[in-house]
């Protein structure tokens, strides 16, 4: 078996609190990333899913070294990220590439759209003008736009167009991974469908991976194969797409289906009375060790307020945390409810 | 808004550059160029000084044209030695522009890379650097250079190297300021990710967008340079006896000051002058600069009655709904050039009692714009006309501001986006949920808080009587959304406008504030008009939907019959576009092309230029909306037959 592309083990992320000399103002420290592990093959779609605070966009941070983590291990194809000094090798900077959430800010609004995606042309390939001019021509069409936008400013475009942008230098390096975070969520439905097959196609063509870090599990199965589903700082449950979404083994990953609303008001009448079902508040207290969604299950015991739960592997190939699924049997969710 | 065109098929015109935008500001203001204006004189002055007059600004004549008022010989007339006053005045701008050109060329040499530094790296050696900075601007900057002037002898760019040098360490701290702001910006961490060296990403991706605030601290700092050479030279510190700089003509003049005031006014006014206009100027650029600082606030403008002949045919208002609006039109002035543009169109729409109408959208589509004038929260340079708006019984069309706002307060209730945004977080939360009981229900301040404990504990805060007395920022985000529904149902309203209300919630959380606004409806009869872009939103909530696109709704109906048969090409396309989380077929329909702008609106179908279904006959003429329970505004309506949210994946639009 081949070696994946992205390997990332036991990665733990720490957000100190604010340094005081008084102890009273010191502010607490945060643990964003727990003990998260995770791969990604040449040419794959993963989705990380989570909810605000959940710490999947410090995964995403972490692997394109805007940040260092605690401890674990990060190793990109021949780079071992985590071993980087202050400064990175050029040749990682060229092999992964982002696309951010917020079009409007992601793009420097001082400069042109040619020299923002030609950028990456002249630090990595040491393209001369006019030779960047042509390459970065031939990206605006590459990504739906045209070839004397060049010489606009980021903000004479809408949403979508600026994503676009975004993805052409994204690009521009010709990456093996790009980390796309929330890359639709910011845009109207009708633009995000037409960013959605974008990435697809140049996926079809480029061969890049994606890891697509997002909220909406509904987008996420749609592009990904699969997809890790994260809560306060953990992931909790890992399997192909279509598994995490038809037989979810998390109560949470369970909750979260049944939280998207579906268009089809009958469908989601139904759905709207399984997510009342699930939404119970626990009163007692959990430990920092124990499961953090214990707080919120409808299936909580004590061992969960003490202790996370190590992955299970189930059968039908999905790894799940969950003490009900540590106890030799296995609970189907489907059938149990 | 001046965004946007359509994908592929650009406009030929060039559209305007961000150069250009600041500079028509810029050219607003005549205050600003009148001082810039000013200025160019006075540097014509300095360059030309040898050649207009005929005199050496240095040499004398006799003693007997010593102190002469102004005579056509010399227009300024003389000082205390029979120099001409003007040549002096001309020759003394050179002395002030270069004094100026000095400090500032110092300041900003060393005060950028030092504040660039400082502001990126962080760390002990921006700790350390700090210190050294604020103790150098403390110090007067007059002082240093008598300091150093004492030192090293005295000499105007000796004077103006020590001025520059304090000047630096003000740049230097205003540069580390806006550096550490722009620092965490997302496109530094894209302009990271795309291999950019710090040196790089300093000074080619961050001081571009932080230079406006520098180009205008420079300006004041070299209106106060000119200040310092004269103060200087006034001392006998700075220009030499024969540079006939504006403080040494001061100085002059104070020695004469016994037998003739007169020598004294030239210079002085034009210090006076050249300062005066440094600062209008600076103060000019900062405005133009500011980009788009004065938009999106709430105006207060009443809606205005339409006049009769221009409005459409449409059925009168129902009076049995709690809320109905006919012919709502809200027109904002043109960017550039004149008329204006109307983002709100030909606007009908009823809610009856106890009813979730939901008004569907994309950004741009003008849903919000439209909520906010049923009620007269036009915002700022817009103006609503309508033919009738009708809130449960009342008519608001022509009602003055006092009125308006005493209906606003007691009937309608609002619920936004953004929890954060609606609560004020100097105040506790019972604070704000009692000002409105204490404004508009006359309660007493004990009967208000009775009364907010009440609604936090209906909307299901746990512990209300604890938690009244929290701030907002000790709510997690769904409980914050409670909050504002609390405060929304503060005066009872009977009618409810909820505009995104969970769009910055979580999905789990999301679900929770859906049930609360159900279950208001169901337990006071409150009526709901919600505005949303999320269609499962839509479906979970709403009786009745309108969908809106480029300022005019499209299609309205029962909820069922809309989603499950649209009749507008574009409730088709929106429905298809969703992904929904069913096992992938293919790749997802999308609509092609973007929203035109408001400006760009045809006056035929709004639509055609996406529609899938378009024919020549769209374009020509305005398209009105079919009459009753189902309304759709297409021409083709009756043809089409349209694929709905039964069959997600049977065909798609493109």
């Amino acid at each position: 078996m081949t070696r994946p592309l992205l390997e990332i083990a036991n990665l733990n992320v720490t957000f100190r609190g604010r340094r005081s000399i008084l102890p009273w103002r010191r502010g607490r420290d945060v643990q964003a990333v727990q003990s998260v592990s995770l791969t990604i093959g040449a040419g794959e779609t993963v989705g990380l899913v989570g909810e605000s605070g959940s710490g999947k966009s410090t995964v995403g941070r972490a692997i394109l070294h805007l940040l260092r983590p605690d401890s674990g291990t990060i190793r990109l194809a021949d780079f071992d990220v985590t071993a980087f000094g202050r400064r990175e090798p050029d040749g990682y900077r060229r092999a992964v590439q982002v696309v951010f959430q917020d079009p409007v800010a992601s793009l420097n609004p001082a400069m042109v759209v040619g020299q923002i995606v030609g950028e990456p042309l002249g630090l990595h390939y040491g393209m001369k003008r006019a030779a960047q001019r042509r390459r970065v021509a031939e990206l605006l069409v590459q990504v739906g736009l045209q070839p004397d936008h060049a010489d606009r400013f980021p903000y004479e475009f809408s949403g979508g167009q600026r994503q676009r942008i975004a993805i052409a230098r994204a690009l521009a390096s010709e990456p093996d991974l790009i980390v796309l975070d929330e890359p639709v969520s910011a845009l109207d439905v009708s633009t995000q469908s037409q960013v959605i097959n974008l990435l697809e196609d140049l996926q079809s063509t480029t061969g890049a991976a994606y890891l697509m870090i997002a909220h909406d599990l509904a987008v996420v199965r749609h592009v990904c194969q699969r997809i890790l589903v994260m809560y306060r700082s953990r992931i909790v449950e890992e399997g192909s797409s279509d598994d995490v979404c038809e037989r979810p083994a998390h109560p949470y990953t369970e909750l979260l289906l049944a939280s998207i609303p579906d268009p089809n008001p009958e469908v989601q009448r139904e759905k709207a009375r399984h997510r009342r079902e699930l939404a119970v508040e626990n009163a007692k207290p959990v430990a920092t060790t124990g499961c953090p969604f214990a707080e919120h299950c409808p299936h909580t015991m004590d061992i969960c307020l003490t202790t996370f739960p190590e992955p299970t592997q189930l059968p039908w190939g999905s790894r799940v945390s969950c003490h009900l699924y540590n106890q030799g049997e296995t609970r189907d969710p489907r059938g149990s409810k | 808004m001046e965004s946007a065109q359509s994908d592929g098929s650009l406009p030929p015109v060039a559209s305007p550059r961000r150069g250009s935008r600041w500079w028509r500001r810029l050219r607003q203001n005549r205050t600003a160029i009148a001082a810039g204006l000013v200025l160019i004189l006075i540097a014509c002055g300095a360059a030309v000084a040898s050649w207009v007059t005929p005199f050496d600004p240095n040499l004398g004549g006799s003693l007997r044209d010593g102190l002469q008022g102004p005579s056509q010989r010399y227009w300024l007339g003389t000082d205390q030695v029979g120099r001409d006053i003007l040549t002096r005045v001309l020759f003394g701008s050179r002395y002030a522009l270069l004094a100026g050109i000095q400090a500032t060329t110092i300041a900003l040499v060393i005060g950028v890379p030092l504040g660039l530094t400082m502001g990126y790296y962080r760390g002990w050696v921006d700790r350390l650097l700090l210190r050294f900075v604020e103790a150098a601007v403390a110090l007067p900057a007059i002082v240093l250079a008598l300091v150093i002037v004492s030192v090293a002898g005295p000499g105007l760019t000796r004077a103006m190297m020590a001025i520059g040098l304090v000047y630096s360490m003000v740049i230097a701290r205003l540069a580390r300021g806006l550096v550490i702001v722009a620092r965490e910006e997302v496109y530094v961490d894209g302009a990271k990710t795309v291999g950019n060296g710090a040196t790089r990403i300093m000074w080619r991706h961050i001081l571009p967008n932080i230079a406006p605030a520098l180009i205008v601290q420079t300006t004041l700092l070299f209106a106060t340079a000119v200040l310092a050479e004269a103060g200087l030279s006034l001392l006998g510190v700075g220009a030499s006896t024969n540079q006939a700089s504006w403080g040494r003509m001061l100085a002059d003049a104070r020695n004469s000051l016994n037998e003739s005031i007169w020598p004294a006014i030239p210079p002085g006014l034009a210090v006076f002058a050249t300062v005066l206009a440094f600062n209008t100027l600076g103060d000019g650029l900062r405005d133009a600069f500011a980009r788009e600082a004065r938009g999106g606030r709430l105006g207060i403008a009443t809606v205005t009655a339409r006049p009769t002949s221009t409005a459409p045919t449409s059925p009168p208002s129902d009076p049995d709904s709690m809320m109905s609006v006919r012919d709502l039109e809200v027109a904002f002035p043109a960017i550039d050039g004149p008329g204006d543009v109307r983002v709100v169109q030909d606007f009908s729409l009823d809610v009856g009692r106890g009813e979730v109408v939901a008004l569907v959208g994309e950004s741009g589509s003008g849903k919000s714009v439209a909520a906010m004038s049923l009620v007269g929260l036009v915002p700022d340079p817009g103006r609503a006309t309508a033919g009738s708006i009708m809130l449960d019984g009342q008519e608001l069309v022509g009602l003055d501001f006092e009125s308006l706002r005493n209906v606003r307060g007691t009937k309608v209730g609002y619920v936004f986006q953004e929890p954060s945004a609606a609560l004020n977080p100097a105040f506790t939360v019972g604070r704000q949920i009692g000002e409105s009981l204490r404004e508009h229900a006359g309660m007493t301040k004990s009967q208000a808080r009775r009364r907010a404990i009440e609604l936090l504990d209906r909307v299901g805060i746990p512990d209300p009587h604890l938690r009244i007395d929290s701030y907002p920022h000790q709510f997690s985000g769904g409980m914050a959304q409670r909050v504002v529904v609390a405060m929304a149902l503060a005066c009872s309203p009977r009618f409810l406008v909820a505009d995104e209300p969970t769009t910055a919630l979580d999905v789990t959380v999301q679900g929770q504030v859906l049930d609360l606004i159900d279950g208001l409806r169901r337990e006071f009869g409150l009526s709901v008009l919600l505005i949303t872009h999320d269609l499962g939103v839509v479906s979970d909530l709403a009786d009745r939907v309108a969908v809106m696109y480029a300022g005019q709704i499209v299609e309205s109906g029962p909820l069922h019959e809309v989603f499950r048969s649209p009749g507008h090409p574009y409730t088709e396309g929106l429905l298809l576009a969703v992904p929904r989380n069913v096992r992938r077929e293919r790749s997802l329909p999308t609509i092609p092309g973007v929203v035109p702008p408001p400006a760009e609106w045809p006056t035929g179908c709004h639509f055609g230029s996406r529609c899938a279904y378009v024919e020549p006959e769209c374009h020509t003429s305005a398209i009105g909306l079919t009459v009753g329970q189902r309304q759709v505004r297409c021409r083709r309506a009756d043809e089409l037959t349209l694929v709905g949210i039964d069959r997600p994946t049977s065909r798609g639009i493109s």
